[in-house]
């Protein structure tokens, strides 16, 4: 042993068991403050149990230690076993901030529980904690955090079998349990929060990815990678021949598979989860994407930079697709309908702008340059067909159809346009309905393309009545959101004799 | 200036134009809210309650950026899930707000008036709060505890009562606040002209 | 770490603490002592680690087999066993292709999870695999706390764990 190795052992011990009491005191703290619903504080509960966790480990680790021996290994493997447990604790504290940030005043409120009831129905068990992120991004944790949890903890078990993670440690944390993030500068902005249908989405996506549909992809490209890399490798070191190169070139065919999987993967799941939420959202989905796009370049490629996301071009052009299936058109307005003139033009214009904007084939060319690239999206392509007649299987009854969102749509844009919250249908009050989250959104989107207010004011500034307007709208239609799901409950614990469906 | 009866309420209220429309939304249990001459509203989420140690005083003359800073230093705005508890201690006073999102039609004004039940356990409702015609949002209530012992309050329990009177003629609305969706703290735009005379007399 | 980070790499710390464990029971094998129930399944699930980057080896070789079901992580563990070959001095001898190297380790590793025991040079080779198996899949794990936020706007990639290339990137 080295000389003093002890006493340095214990002090970092010491140092572990600090950190992991600051964890769990700054968990109680929180649990103290208000949240819009009670998943950031299953974390925090998960958050304080798996420090205790941890920190039993480590005295374990520590007691096994045979310090007679004077074995250098043994010492060794110990001490990194603890680094181990250092870094868990240190990564659970860097947790905290999933719920520090869900508090009350920093979520849209009137939202939340609306759609957390809206997953619950769609994937029934499911838990999902909202929180805003200063990334410009929404996006969802799919992978289930109690299952995170488990993976980070499962070689820990062996020290102390007696505690049960599911049992003693994890089980305050339902399971499944996803965190969605929003971006916190989009807090207020009511309309954009329907690309959560998005985030949700990728809750059905990942389902998608068997490991047949994995197995099949591989089986499908795998030959042709290997040719690609072998042509490419042999380009850059030409005459190479000998055990040297051929091990080099094994790292490179292993490389360019994972690359190909990985455009394929996330290609594939970012447009599986635009079709599964515009199946959920409709038109909405549309709208608040090209929102989106317009942000971004409409060709960009996927790359490791941007996370390997496809062209929002294609992205349009798939969401497009949904909207125009034969058997659920949503455009042309129906002629029958009583939207206004103003809506019938301007919703139409936005509509034949996004068809323009899909039918250049830009990110198309630009993907065909790289041979990987071009592989992984050919196999996209197949895939995207056989998903979506799967998803709307699974999906049935919940999948918005045209007829069912303009049914009585004018009349909750009539109410936005006179200034308030659409969130019921009220011309007989004793035959009143609230409406549903996804009709809130879309007459919130369709009242926001055909309003015709001017944005500049008379010196050429962004007008102050523009942005009141914005924010304005905003907020009817987070109210709106807010009475409908309060209605829907009320009516249905109160028992009357026609139960609401949401 | 006649009060609407039940009967007149509901025609209001399902008047075939939204903008003569009476509008008390979501209006959850018609059936019990109507009352012979009023209509029963709820309490909302939202609370402003006040931080008296950070307000040294609050004088309408100063700038409207430093009045701003006071009352943002002294306010909290607080938001209660459904379903848990606000405690109003006593002589405590905040501005709530009603659950409801009212809109009147340009000939119908209405008055907010506390309910006697809660008003004998010391709970004090905006004493006569006039709403204008035209308004459309939720209502702004000042509430104070002047019993002598805390009361519960939860969002969504009734809390008050709109009472409503036809105008002779109709009126537009001049109001400063635009579709309100939670309690506001006042502005004071339109007393400070006037004010200055008072002031520099 | 964030979540997602954690979602991603968790596996990775999770065989980085099983490589680990599985170097320390090997060692006490070396040094005599005999494993109990709980050392042969940290040796068992070392095992399954070993078969997983036989999967990713196969694939990377163009033995793919119908019914053998290769996913991203297979690939992406057999990276990072390259990486760990890359570390013995002298460099193992890879006569046969790694699929049939990575065949030869597991078979010896099962044959000391039974027996009790086993050739000493062998399992010194196992030891040393784990060893550096696990400081690759810990220097992946941490890799975020040196992580600086100019990296994705200069982005030159130097020879990391499972890319080659050099590569500037604007």
């Amino acid at each position: 042993m080295i000389t003093g190795q002890k006493p340095l052992v214990e002090s970092y011990l010491l140092e572990i068991s600090s950190r992991s009491r600051e964890v769990k005191k700054k968990c109680s703290e929180l649990l103290t403050l208000e949240f819009a619903s009670k998943s950031p504080k299953f974390l925090l509960d998960t958050l304080i149990k798996c420090c205790n966790f941890l920190e039993n480990a480590s005295c374990v680790l520590y007691n096994s230690i045979d310090w007679k021996l004077e074995s250098k290994d043994d010492i060794s493997d110990t001490l990194t076993l603890l680094k181990y447990i250092d870094f868990l604790i240190k990564v659970f504290s860097s947790h905290l901030r999933y719920s520090s940030g869900a508090r009350t005043l920093n979520l849209p409120w009137g939202i939340i529980d609306s759609f957390e009831k809206f997953v619950e129905v769609l994937l029934p068990g499911t838990t999902i904690m909202f929180r805003p992120q200063w990334k410009y991004n929404y996006s969802i944790v799919t992978s289930d955090l109690h299952e995170i949890y488990y993976n980070s903890l499962y070689e820990f078990q062996d020290f102390i079998p007696e505690i049960s993670l599911e049992n003693k440690v994890l089980d305050s944390l339902p399971k499944p349990f996803h965190i969605v993030s929003f971006p916190s500068l989009e807090k207020e902005n009511i309309l954009l929060h329907c690309l959560i249908g998005h985030e949700i989405g990728h809750l059905f996506a990942r389902r998608y990815f068997s490991k047949e549909i994995q197995n099949k992809f591989i089986k499908e490209i795998q030959k042709e990678v290997i040719e690609i890399t072998k042509r490419k490798t042999s380009i850059r070191f030409p005459g190479q021949k000998g055990l040297f190169f051929d091990q080099m070139l094994q790292r490179e065919i292993q490389k360019e598979l994972k690359l190909a999987f990985r455009y394929w993967k996330r290609g594939l799941e970012e447009i599986l989860s635009d079709i599964i939420g515009t199946l959920l959202f409709g038109p909405a989905v549309l709208f608040s994407s090209l929102e989106i796009a317009l942000q971004d370049d409409y060709d960009a490629i996927p790359h490791e930079n941007t996370g390997y996301y496809p062209p929002w071009r294609m992205r349009l052009r798939e969401i497009l697709r949904v909207i125009e299936s034969p058997r659920r058109r949503f455009f042309p307005l129906p002629k029958n309908s009583s939207f206004s003139q103003a809506i019938k033009i301007t919703v139409s214009k936005r509509y034949n702008l996004i068809k323009k904007i899909t039918k250049i084939e830009s990110d198309l060319i630009a993907i065909s340059h790289d041979e990987i690239m071009k592989l992984s999206y050919r196999e996209i392509k197949k895939n995207i067909n056989e998903a979506r007649k799967d998803f709307e299987d699974k999906l049935k009854k919940k999948i918005l159809k045209p007829k069912d969102l303009y049914n009585r749509l004018p009349e909750l844009i009539e109410r936005i346009d006179i200034g308030i919250p659409p969130n019921a249908y009220e011309r007989k009050i004793d035959k009143r309905k609230p409406a549903s989250i996804v009709r809130i959104i879309n007459a919130s989107w369709f009242h926001k393309i055909s309003w015709n207010i001017d944005i500049f004011d008379k010196k050429g500034k962004i007008s102050e009545q523009a942005i009141h307007h914005k924010n304005k709208m905003n907020r009817l239609t987070s109210k709106a959101i807010e009475y409908s799901n309060i209605e829907f409950e009320y009516q249905n614990k109160l028992n009357t004799s026609e139960k609401v469906k949401p | 200036m006649s009060t609407l009866t039940s009967g007149e309420i509901k025609r209001y209220m399902e008047k075939p134009q939204i903008k003569d429309r009476l509008i008390v939304t979501p209006f959850l249990n018609p059936k019990d809210s109507i009352d012979p001459s009023s209509i029963d509203v709820r309490l909302g989420p939202e609370f402003i309650i006040f931080n008296k140690q950070a307000l040294p005083f609050l004088d309408l003359n100063e700038s409207e950026e430093k009045i701003n800073k006071v009352i943002a230093k002294s306010q909290e705005r607080v938001i209660v899930n459904y379903g848990e508890k606000f405690i109003l201690h006593p002589r405590q006073y905040v501005i709530g707000g009603t659950f409801e999102y009212i809109k009147l039609p340009s000939n119908l004004m209405c008055y907010v008036v506390g309910k006697s039940t809660l008003g004998r356990m010391g709970l004090i409702i905006a004493t006569a709060t006039k709403i204008d015609p035209g308004f459309r949002g939720c209502i702004t209530l000042e509430i104070l505890n002047e019993g002598e012992v805390p009361l519960v309050l939860y969002p969504g329990m009734p809390i008050a009562q709109l009472v409503f009177h036809e105008t002779k003629g109709k009126a537009k609305y001049e109001g400063v606040y635009d579709c309100p969706t939670g309690p506001i703290f006042p502005k004071f735009e339109k007393i400070k002209k006037d004010l200055q005379f008072w002031i520099k007399l | 770490m964030t979540i997602t980070r954690l979602a991603e790499q968790g596996k990775y710390l999770k065989y980085a603490i099983l490589s680990t464990k599985a170097s320390k029971v090997l060692k006490d094998l070396k040094n005599g002592k005999k494993l109990n129930k709980e050392h042969k399944n940290v040796l068992e699930r070392g095992a399954n680690l070993i078969s997983m980057i036989i999967e990713g080896a196969s694939l990377s070789e163009g033995n793919f087999k119908e019914g053998l079901a290769p996913t991203q992580e297979s690939l992406s563990v057999f990276g990072y066993a390259l990486a760990a070959l890359d570390g013995f001095a002298p460099e193992p001898e890879i006569d046969n292709g790694y699929t049939s190297f990575f065949k030869n380790l597991y078979k010896e590793l099962r044959k000391n999870t039974s027996k009790n025991s086993g050739n000493k040079e062998k399992i010194t080779l196992l030891i040393k695999f784990f060893d550096t198996l696990g400081y690759f899949f810990r220097r992946e794990v941490q890799k975020e706390r040196y992580w600086s936020p100019d990296d994705s706007i200069i982005t030159i990639k130097e020879k990391s764990l499972n890319d080659y290339r050099t590569e500037a990137i604007s």
